[in-house]
């Protein structure tokens, strides 16, 4: 397939289409751990709720032709609020093996992946936006053996981590031994993650 | 208590924390401000100042009568001391009877700071250049003697303010000890993972100290917790 835009009508429509095809090849999912790092992770699809460590993984797949390499030339990850000013970050992609248990393809694919850990950062919704750029082999005799495809992908996902939510409105507690056996804390741990978490009591 | 003994009765202050180990790295909350600390404040001696000055009567210009007195003024000094700089949000000041009962709870934002001429400022927490070298907060929080002058945390004591509040007299109809419970809240709410504006803790576990002050029938006196009071005089003064 020729997809050189030469200005000739039927090779921009191919090149229309080609691009057409190639926005297609670029998934974006996330792979945390929801039951702690000890056991399987599983894949999270745009909107999911995440939380702890967890990787973002693009795929790149190309509709046409065998794909020869992919990198991610640009990528935003923000807060989405309107709270606060926002900090973006640039997540750093790097290749690594594609996995069939999170639905990658064995062939003709290039996956990568950036590790993550947002538990410094506020509990929310966030938007990675990255463009992808990637070469894949036509087929086609030199010099239009190669393609090089540019392509933009977001994926929107949602962080929860570790919230402590004290069930006492007041700062403070009294403490009357002549009336009262004891005083009960209660508290509501929130956590995309399930697993074990110890809390403390300190009184002052 | 640790001991085995039963802590006495009072208004106890606390931190609870929340902590998964099992994540790397591990992750925690709290339900108290990370940024913001209540310390003691002290006099011209470094001493830290254990009581409330006691300040008098608003006797509506009749010292003879009582009954129409209207308000009790104190001064509560303390330091603030933010890690990261930013200034306390909101300031409160909670009354108990002597049965440990809460009888009111009121703001003191707007209450003047007799340390800074008056000015409302009680929510500052901005540390001093105790040192004089013009360098603020140059050790902390690591308390390393980074700057190499021999000298380690050395600008970590807040901003001290003494602030002048009144209470009506009728809330202290009971005969017996008063507890002032004073806590602030942090503003931090844009550092905060789920964008809370946290109380901070009072006094720091080590010392074992709380926030509160007493106002009490007997003489000046520090209970084992450190808890400051006040006596209230038999013949109120006039202000002037």
């Amino acid at each position: 397939m020729l997809c050189y835009s030469n200005g000739g009508g039927v090779l921009t429509a191919l090149c229309l289409l080609c691009l057409h095809d190639a926005h297609a090849s670029v998934t974006v999912y996330a792979v945390w751990y929801p039951n702690g790092y000890n056991s399987p992770p599983q894949v999270a699809q745009n909107g999911a709720t995440i939380g702890g460590w967890f990787y973002l993984r693009l795929r790149v797949q190309p509709q046409s032709g065998y794909i020869i390499s992919a990198s991610v030339t640009q990528s935003t990850l923000a807060e989405q609020t309107d709270v606060h000013p926002v900090t973006p970050t640039s997540p750093t992609f790097q290749s690594t093996q594609p996995n069939p248990a999170y639905g990658d393809p064995t062939d003709n694919v290039v996956v990568l992946q950036s590790q993550q850990n947002l538990a410094d950062r506020h509990n929310g919704q966030y938007r990675l936006d990255v463009t992808v750029q990637y070469t894949v082999s036509t087929g086609n005799p030199p010099p239009n053996d190669r393609q090089t495809f540019t392509e933009v992908a977001s994926f929107t996902f949602n962080v929860l981590n570790l919230l402590l939510v004290d069930s006492r409105a007041e700062p403070y507690f009294v403490w009357k031994p002549d009336e009262m056996t004891g005083v009960a804390f209660s508290a509501q741990l929130q956590h995309a993650q399930a697993g074990t978490c110890t809390v403390k009591d300190i009184p002052q | 208590m640790d001991d085995g003994t039963i802590a006495p009765a009072g208004v106890y202050v606390y931190r609870l924390g929340a902590y998964v180990y099992s994540s790397a790295p591990p992750d925690r909350d709290s339900n108290r401000s990370d940024y913001l600390f209540i310390k003691r404040a002290v006099d011209e001696n470094n001493e830290p100042i254990l009581y409330a000055d006691y300040w008098g009567y608003d006797d509506k210009g009749t010292p003879a009568d009582e009954f129409d007195d209207a308000f009790i003024y104190f001064i509560r000094w303390y330091s603030l001391y933010d890690t990261a700089h930013r200034n306390a949000s909101a300031v409160r000041l909670v009354l108990f009877d002597p049965d440990v009962n809460p009888v009111g709870e009121w703001g003191l934002e707007a209450a003047p700071c007799i340390a800074h001429a008056g000015s409302a400022d009680g929510l500052v927490a901005i540390p001093t250049d105790d040192d004089g070298d013009g360098l603020y907060d140059e050790d902390c929080p690591d308390g390393v003697d980074n700057d190499g002058d021999g000298v380690q945390n050395e600008d970590t004591a807040g901003a001290m303010h003494g602030l002048l509040f009144h209470l009506p007299t009728y809330l202290f109809s009971k005969s017996g000890e008063y507890r002032f419970l004073v806590y602030f809240m942090d503003e931090h709410s844009i550092d905060d993972k789920a964008h809370r504006t946290r109380v901070a803790l009072g006094l720091n576990a080590q010392a074992d100290m709380l926030p509160i002050l007493w106002v009490g029938n007997d003489e000046y006196r520090a209970t084992q917790f450190q808890i400051a009071w006040v006596r209230i005089p038999l013949e109120p003064p006039t202000l002037t």
